[in-house]
């Protein structure tokens, strides 16, 4: 007589086994016998539902759990299998002679026909990054040089992370995750991007390189760059060389898989009754900041231009150019002497130097020798060039008062940038921000600021002057007014000049010594004036250091 | 009717200018019963991903080039499945996990498939709570398989035991969870 509770776990023992791709011949036609048992079947189409449902929440996890399951698909995969219905597009038909050739011609690298060919690497981990800002998550904060573990949550919210993917065939990729941006380290080597944006360059030694999207998967040929974003419901993937595939999930009467070549790209998105649609698109370098280069954008000032600051009479000018420290031409720093704190980077544009921040995760920044100005000031400009790295929340540059009891410092000026993770601060995302105070303070609603109106450009120098004239502030970007604000409260005498970060770093051999709203990116020709700059030297000093443009 | 542009060179395409009410009819239909659908497909194909989609959307194909025959007084959804299950066994050959199940077995699971796919959503609420009433243990191999990633070979690894025993006692929390799933939808 069999045992019917020793055949429930027979059955659901080598349905397990299936699906884990796991069991032998003989126990697949042992599970063919047993599943000829209308009552054992039942149970073991229950345990598949169940498998199923598990493995979709893997897919669809969130960082940060609301308790030891959180089960994402409650909210992502639900809305997503009733919403995202999959089916046919309105605008057009497409019948499929090509359709179901297409489905089973599946990779780049020409794998058997619903077979799925998976690259294990034989090391995956984070190379470097940007000051960075990261959600702890369950897994803690990825550490530099570490391998990464399947499974792992990376969870960006701020700032730029480089991995490296080291594959068993020899290659090596690089990914790029900017935050904010959820990734997920799969099994078998692949990565999940739940959210946000990333950029790869792919050498894969000829395997298949895969990216999950919670619309399909990207699935890039050898030797290629690539950028991916998933944004909530829309998810595009954008080649800048060589080629990729996207395959979506439940999309009808198209093929499944669709080829991306150079300079293309694709998006995915739901249409107006819940459908998912494919639409091809340009591949956009723009959309993703490290696709530019950092070096593209060259600020090659001259002299002319070294001449026409000096011609302000600026208090202070820091060009942090050696060649134009000469004093024979006529064109040396003045005013109080910078002084380098931690590791300041260096750009170099032919005789042209600026300095460059947030490069490592380490404090940096460049302080003056002593205070400025001597007496209150109703009128003063300050003027700098600043090319953003990304979009983060970063203090530029500041004018600073003496340390407060609780460890910070007061502001008499802040100019900054906004990013997309806040610090409670009033920057919106994406623009610059200029804050006058008097007196000097800590507290964020103190004081009175200009919102640049436009957004600053990813990896591209904009000429930032700040201005007071009696009552009226004025912050002016590339020679254009950007925004104006009320404040009839002169500068502060006797402040220090900051660049870099909002405080200045302390002590770097202490554990205590820390990020404060880092800048990533670099600074140049910075000049402060004890007068208010006209509109007239604020236009000619853009136009001489834009004298030559590379858009 | 617009008139259709016919581009020949392996891929035909149909445009079709505007609107076309059959065409929304069909998209609403599906657009309701693509979860069911999806889940139903997966369910007989052995929880295999690629062969999923692959069948999802030859069985969509075959859907609308037949949606002119559908009787709208029947269930679609219904209808929808019948048509899965004729295209699962049309391609069994290519679909790993199951070409080796007789037409009896796959005929059972698509029986046995039918009603827990119409309960989907009641299903994935009892889960979630479900999971929370599992032993620290049996929590920590679910987390590990289904959240982590992790292989079951690793997970015998890292519990020192054999690949067996976790097949077992993946079997054995399967059990656990499908009752209390039956409680609390029945």
């Amino acid at each position: 007589m069999v045992d019917p509770q020793r055949q429930l776990a027979e059955i659901r023992e080598l349905t397990v086994r299936c699906t884990d791709g796991a069991a032998t011949p003989e126990q697949v036609r042992r599970l063919s016998q047993l599943l000829e048992d209308p009552h054992l079947a039942g149970d073991a189409a229950a345990v598949l539902d169940l498998e199923g449902a598990l493995s979709d929440a893997m897919q669809y996890r969130k960082a940060i759990a609301r308790s030891v399951f959180s089960l994402p698909w409650l909210e992502q995969y639900g809305w997503r299998l009733t919403a995202i219905a999959a089916c046919l597009l309105i605008s057009h038909i497409a019948v499929f002679a090509i359709g179901q050739k297409t489905s089973q011609d599946d990779s780049a690298s020409g794998a058997a026909a619903g077979a799925q060919v998976v690259v294990r690497p034989a090391n995956l981990q984070l190379v470097s990054t940007t000051a960075c800002l990261w959600d702890p998550g369950e897994f803690g904060e990825p550490i530099l040089g570490q391998s990464l573990d399947d499974g792992q949550v990376l969870s960006l919210l701020e700032g730029i992370a480089e991995l490296e993917i080291r594959q068993k065939s020899g290659g090596k990729s690089a990914v790029r995750i900017e935050g904010p941006a959820n990734v997920t380290v799969r099994g078998g080597g692949r990565l999940g991007l739940e959210f946000g944006s990333i950029t790869a360059d792919v050498f894969s030694a000829g395997e298949p390189f895969e990216f999950d999207v919670p619309n399909g998967r990207v699935i890039v040929g050898d030797s290629a760059r690539i950028g991916v974003i998933a944004a909530g419901e829309r998810d595009e993937v954008h080649v800048f060389e060589g080629r990729a595939k996207i395959r979506a999930k439940q999309i009808v009467l198209e093929p499944s898989i669709q080829t991306i070549e150079s300079g293309q790209g694709a998006r995915l998105l739901p249409g107006s009754l819940g459908e998912l649609n494919y639409r091809p698109i340009d591949a956009s370098r723009a959309a993703f900041a490290t696709a530019i280069s950092m070096g593209l954008d060259r600020l090659e000032l001259d002299d002319q231009y070294r001449h026409a600051v000096l011609e302000s009479r600026p208090s202070l000018y820091w060009s942090f150019s050696e060649e134009s420290q000469d004093a024979d031409n006529g064109v040396g720093d003045i005013g109080l002497q910078p002084r380098e704190v931690g590791l300041v980077g260096s750009a170099n544009y032919g005789d042209n130097s600026a300095v460059a921040f947030g490069s490592r995760s380490f404090p940096c920044a460049v302080l003056s020798d002593g205070l400025w100005p001597d007496e209150p000031l109703d009128d003063y400009s300050i003027e700098f060039w600043v090319k953003p790295n990304h979009y983060h929340c970063g203090a530029v540059l500041s004018l600073f008062g003496e340390r407060t009891r609780n460890g910070q410092y007061g502001h008499g000026v802040l100019v900054e940038i906004g990013g997309p993770y806040n610090f409670g601060t009033l920057t919106p995302v994406g623009r610059l921000r200029y804050l006058h105070r008097n007196p000097v303070s800590t507290e964020p609603r103190v004081g009175n600021s200009c919102f640049a109106d436009t957004p600053y450009r990813l990896r591209r120098w904009h000429h930032v002057v700040a201005r007071k004239q009696a009552e009226e502030m004025s912050l002016f970007v590339n020679g254009a007014l950007q925004a104006t604000a009320q404040d009839p409260k002169p500068l502060p005498s006797n402040l220090h000049l900051l660049i870099g970060q909002l405080y200045p770093p302390e002590d770097l051999d202490s554990e205590l010594s820390t990020l404060h709203r880092p800048f990533v990116g670099q600074v140049d020709e910075v000049a402060l004036y004890d007068r208010a700059l006209k509109d007239e030297e604020i236009v000619n000093h853009f136009e001489l250091g834009r004298s030559l443009p590379t858009d | 009717m617009p008139n259709p542009q016919l581009k020949r060179g392996g891929l035909y395409e149909v445009r079709v200018a505007g609107r076309d009410d059959r065409q929304v009819d069909f998209v609403r239909l599906m657009a309701a019963e693509t979860r069911r659908l999806y889940a139903y497909i997966r369910l007989l194909v052995m929880n295999d991903e690629t062969d999923t989609e692959d069948v999802f959307q030859s069985t969509s194909m075959a859907l609308w080039k037949k949606f002119e025959d559908y009787d709208s007084s029947r269930d679609f959804g219904a209808w929808a499945r019948r048509m899965a299950f004729y295209e699962v066994l049309r391609q069994r050959e290519k679909r790993r996990r199951i070409r080796l199940l007789s037409d009896e077995a796959l005929a059972a699971l698509a029986d046995a498939a039918e009603p827990l796919s119409q309960h989907i959503e009641h299903r994935r609420d009892a889960l979630s709570a479900c999971l929370d009433r599992l032993s620290n243990e049996d929590r920590g191999t679910i987390h590990a398989r289904y959240f982590e990633g992790v292989s079951t070979r690793e997970i015998a690894e890292r519990a020192g035991r054999s690949v067996d025993a976790i097949y077992r006692d993946l079997a054995r929390i399967h059990g656990l969870l499908l009752r209390c799933i039956e409680r609390n939808v029945t």
